[in-house]
């Protein structure tokens, strides 16, 4: 049962971006004529799935090191700063983020992509710190005694133990940054929040909901199929 | 055998254990007795290196511990703690595995060897392999951590309060079967406790320290009857003797005599209890039958010197 | 004490100020830029409990040099002429806000190392960075500004209330009830993982229907796009927070304490208010800190269904690539949403003390 509904949300996208079904759908409110778009749906979701991959990959590259890094014994206070700097990064309002790389790096992908990559740091890095930390010291100290390398009992005792809460910080990222994206696409970068966007600005109703229940749809998608992967690794 | 001479340990300016040289000969189980905050865990730590002693030496079969990477010298060292440290997302086999694995033995000589020391401590591999350390009640769990500990027949073992979180009636169970097994494979064991009872029941060498330093080492008989200072009676306290009547078995202090009119006890009792019958009734000799057969008598000066160990 | 170790690497860049022709920082101000920027990683070396007064010194001191130096890059231009902060500028003031930030965390005093913002606001009202691009345009700006960050915080205050509403009771309502309280969150996560800007657009249709339908609910300004969907939206979004931690905070509160309360006669009811929801309270608060920090960020996006708001500046500066306009919107944002996270988790500790609960 659980393995079905993670996959009605990925089945109603395909079948949203089968051509014709959705603009077909929101007709209606359009006056009976459906929304007409520049560039296919299909291609505004793998922009915008290139998009959200680009900056997980970036996030977890960076995010996972760095909380391993502050996690290693006698660095307590750098563990801390990194965790609070890490928080700041999601107490700043997406827009504002995205649109304060703006003059810095001008529009498109560049600054959408600082901006998810920033606001994806948090929740990896917040897990994982939490996740090594949570590791129980009689187990390390058990490992120690028994003559593992930091090494060994990094990738034997930590890692494993610490997976399912950092799969879950990555799975977290991976979905705020979808919504993320969406906004993104005021700064040009493309995307699902392009329909969104251009409605907007028409008033044109049934191409802001185009947009809106793709963007919706794919978030709910990844959160079941990566909390199905997450799933049956443990 | 293992060798501390001079051995040290300064935090800072203060000093966690001070000028301690102790010999745990081969085979023999040694308790490391002493009040909290006296040294004996940091004592116990210093022997793997997890604990780098300031000064002094420690030699393990004679070798200078300094002369190994303390990886492959802990790999040589059982280590067991009070709270297990099982990995909990490791299955009991892969737990016991791990020093084999460490060690690089290949698969079925490790697969034979966890099995063994399941049954070893009692576990029946066949249910207990594959079960996680979370289905495990305590017992369970520390026999699991002893087996673990064994894994690579280490000549030594080092516990640290093994048996201290333990129920009264799990922990006893665990202690004999413990020194059974600790008898058989002739490992020598350095056992960090607070207990008392512990440290006199099973060791054969109990080391009583304060304040980081060593206050008497030897047997507990001696410990019991020759303290070396006030401290040492103080702390075993003015019952010693009593206690260490405690889980000693009555077999051992069965004289041949006539039962005849004597208070009629099971073989079963620890001479402990066979006191407090002898008190009870007013006695000076107690009959001992073993399921009903006749053994002898235990009379009251037996006990009374306490000395005789099995 | 490593903290500071990674910070100065951002510090450590040669400054340059304004665009078009990128004016660098004069050699003198150069070396004292960067041994400014050096200063709190040295200091966290050294001296971990004077890393404050470091950070605060390198914040005040980059907000006075972006002051002194747009200033002397206007010298002798015509009144047209703009003079904004270039990439050297921003990363310095990022590391340094940064490093501030850090440092309050670690402070032995937590207000000290604002000190430095304290010394920016300073520099702020005496004029000194009068000739900085974004204050330019503000004070054209003038009152429509005001207005914009007062309707902001409506809608902050709005949604939150409102969440506040229907949350707690609710929350309350399902902590004693297993299911319920697994339906109840789960949707509200769900409801979460949508983007914010889908639900808005998803928002679009139903409430103008509902508005053609109901002429009376249009006339009290329920519509497709405006305030309306704006706080729907928001309202749905910030219930997680608060459902969530009501939940967790109630069912949280010590079996031991409860049973405590009931052997000595209290009613449900005088349990409820004295036992349970002040224990609970801290741990609850936190959940609305985070509504709160959420919602101001979904308030910028709100803009863009013309909601008004800080958003307004930020996307009429992204359509016509002003980006003073948008510095104008989005820095206020991100300053806001920075407050009220730092408010409220004072609050917290606050409460956390008086009622004894966990820090």
């Amino acid at each position: 049962m659980r393995g079905l509904g993670a996959l009605l949300w990925p089945a109603l996208l395909v079948l949203c971006l089968w051509p014709g079904v959705l603009p077909g759908l929101l007709a209606p409110l359009a006056g009976g004529e459906p929304p007409t778009l520049d560039t296919p749906l299909w291609r505004l979701t793998l922009v915008h799935l290139g998009l959200v991959a680009a900056a997980t990959v970036v996030v977890v590259a960076l995010g996972v090191p760095l909380a391993l890094a502050v996690t290693r014994p006698g660095r307590d206070a750098l563990r801390d700063l990194t965790g609070a700097v890490a928080g700041l990064g999601q107490t700043v309002p997406t827009f504002a983020l995205l649109a304060l790389a703006v003059p810095a790096l001008g529009f498109g992908w560049p600054p959408t992509l600082l901006g998810l990559v920033l606001y994806g740091l948090t929740p990896v890095v917040g897990n994982g710190i939490a996740a090594l930390r949570a590791v129980d010291p009689d187990a390390l100290d058990a490992a120690r005694g028994m003559g593992m390398t930091p090494g060994q009992t990094l990738r034997r005792i930590e890692l494993p133990l610490a997976r399912p809460v950092l799969l879950a910080g990555i799975r977290t990222a991976t979905v705020y940054n979808v919504g993320t994206a969406t906004v993104g696409a005021a700064l040009g970068a493309g995307g699902l929040g392009e329909p969104i966007i251009n409605g907007l600005s028409q008033q044109n109703t049934a191409l802001v909901m185009v947009g809106a229940v793709l963007a919706a749809l794919l978030a709910l998608s990844l959160d079941a199929l990566l909390g199905q992967g997450s799933r049956q690794r443990q | 055998m293992i060798e501390l001479q001079g051995v040290e340990k300064r935090y800072g300016n203060a000093p966690a254990v001070e000028d301690l040289t102790l010999t745990f000969p081969e085979g023999a189980l040694c308790a490391l007795l002493g009040p909290s905050g006296c040294g004996k865990t940091t004592t116990l730590r210093m022997i793997n290196r997890l604990v780098e002693p300031s000064g002094g030496r420690v030699l393990l079969a004679g070798e200078d511990t300094r002369a190994l990477r303390p990886e492959v010298l802990r790999r040589r060292i059982g280590y067991v703690i009070q709270h297990v440290g099982l990995f909990p997302h490791l299955t009991v086999a892969q737990n016991v595995a791990t020093v084999p694995d460490l060690l690089g033995w290949d698969r079925q000589r490790t697969a034979a060897r966890v099995d063994e020391l399941l049954d070893l401590v009692g576990l029946d591999p066949g249910t207990y392999r594959d079960q996680r350390p979370a289905q495990l009640s305590g017992g369970q769990a520390q026999r699991v951590g002893v087996a673990r500990a064994l894994a690579a027949d280490p000549p030594v073992l080092l516990m640290d309060e093994p048996f201290g979180a333990l129920d009264p009636l799990a922990r006893e169970w665990l202690q004999l079967a413990f020194r059974d097994i600790q008898r058989r494979l002739g490992t020598t064991v350095v056992m960090v406790t607070h207990d008392i009872d512990e440290a006199l029941r099973l060791g054969d060498l109990v080391a009583l320290m304060r304040g980081g330093r060593l206050v008497q080492f030897g047997s507990p008989d001696d410990l019991v009857l020759r303290p070396a200072d006030p401290f040492v009676r103080q702390f075993l306290g003015e019952d010693a003797p009593l206690r260490q009547l405690a889980g000693q078995p009555l077999s051992a202090f069965v004289s041949p005599g006539d039962p005849a009119g004597l208070p009629v006890v099971d073989a079963s009792l620890d001479a402990r209890e066979a006191l407090g019958v002898l008190l009870r009734e007013g006695a000076d000799a107690l009959a001992v039958q073993d399921g009903g057969a006749p053994l002898g008598v235990v009379r009251w000066h037996d006990l009374r010197g306490s000395g005789r160990r099995p | 004490m490593l903290a500071g170790a990674v910070l100065p690497w951002v510090l450590l860049r040669p400054n340059r100020l304004a665009p078009g022709d990128s004016v660098g920082l004069p050699p003198a101000l150069l070396a004292g830029a960067v041994l400014l920027a050096l200063l709190p990683g040295f200091s966290a070396w050294r001296t971990p409990r004077l890393t404050w007064l470091a950070a605060a010194l390198t914040l005040w001191a980059g907000v006075w040099l972006l002051g002194n130096q747009t200033g002397a890059a206007l010298a002798g231009q015509l009144p047209f002429a703009r003079a904004s902060a270039a990439s050297g500028a921003w990363l310095y003031l990022l590391g340094a806000g940064v490093t501030s930030y850090g440092a309050a965390r670690l402070a032995p005093r937590a207000g000290l190392a604002w000190l430095g913002l304290a010394g920016a606001a300073a520099l702020l009202l005496s004029g000194h960075l009068n000739s900085w691009s974004v204050l330019v345009e503000g004070r054209a700006e003038g009152e429509r500004w005001g207005a914009a960050l007062a309707q902001h915080l409506r809608l902050v205050g709005g949604a939150l209330g409102l969440a506040l509403l229907i949350g707690a009771p609710l929350a309350v309502w399902i902590s004693g009830r297993d299911r319920a309280a697994a339906t109840v969150l789960g949707l509200a996560s769900g409801i979460q993982t949508l983007p914010s800007l889908a639900l808005l657009g998803l928002l679009i249709a139903p409430l103008s229907a509902l508005a053609n339908a109901v002429p009376a609910l249009r006339e009290v300004g329920v519509g497709g796009i405006g305030v309306a969907p704006a706080l729907t939206a928001m309202t749905l979004y910030a219930l997680l927070p608060v459902l969530r931690n009501g939940v967790a905070s109630l069912r949280g509160v010590s079996a031991s304490a409860v049973d405590a309360a009931r052997g000595m006669g209290m009613t449900p009811a005088q349990l409820f208010w004295r036992v349970q929801l002040p224990l609970a309270l801290p741990v609850w608060l936190s959940g609305v800190r985070q509504a709160a920090v959420l919602l101001t960020g979904v308030a910028a996006v709100a803009a863009l269904i013309g909601a008004g708001g800080l958003g307004t500046y930020i996307l009429g500066g992204l359509q016509s690539a002003a980006s003073d306009l948008i510095l104008l919107g989005a820095v206020p944002a991100a300053l806001l949403a920075l407050a009220l996270d730092g408010g409220l988790r004072r609050a917290e500790g606050w409460l956390a003390r008086r009622l004894g609960g966990p820090a």
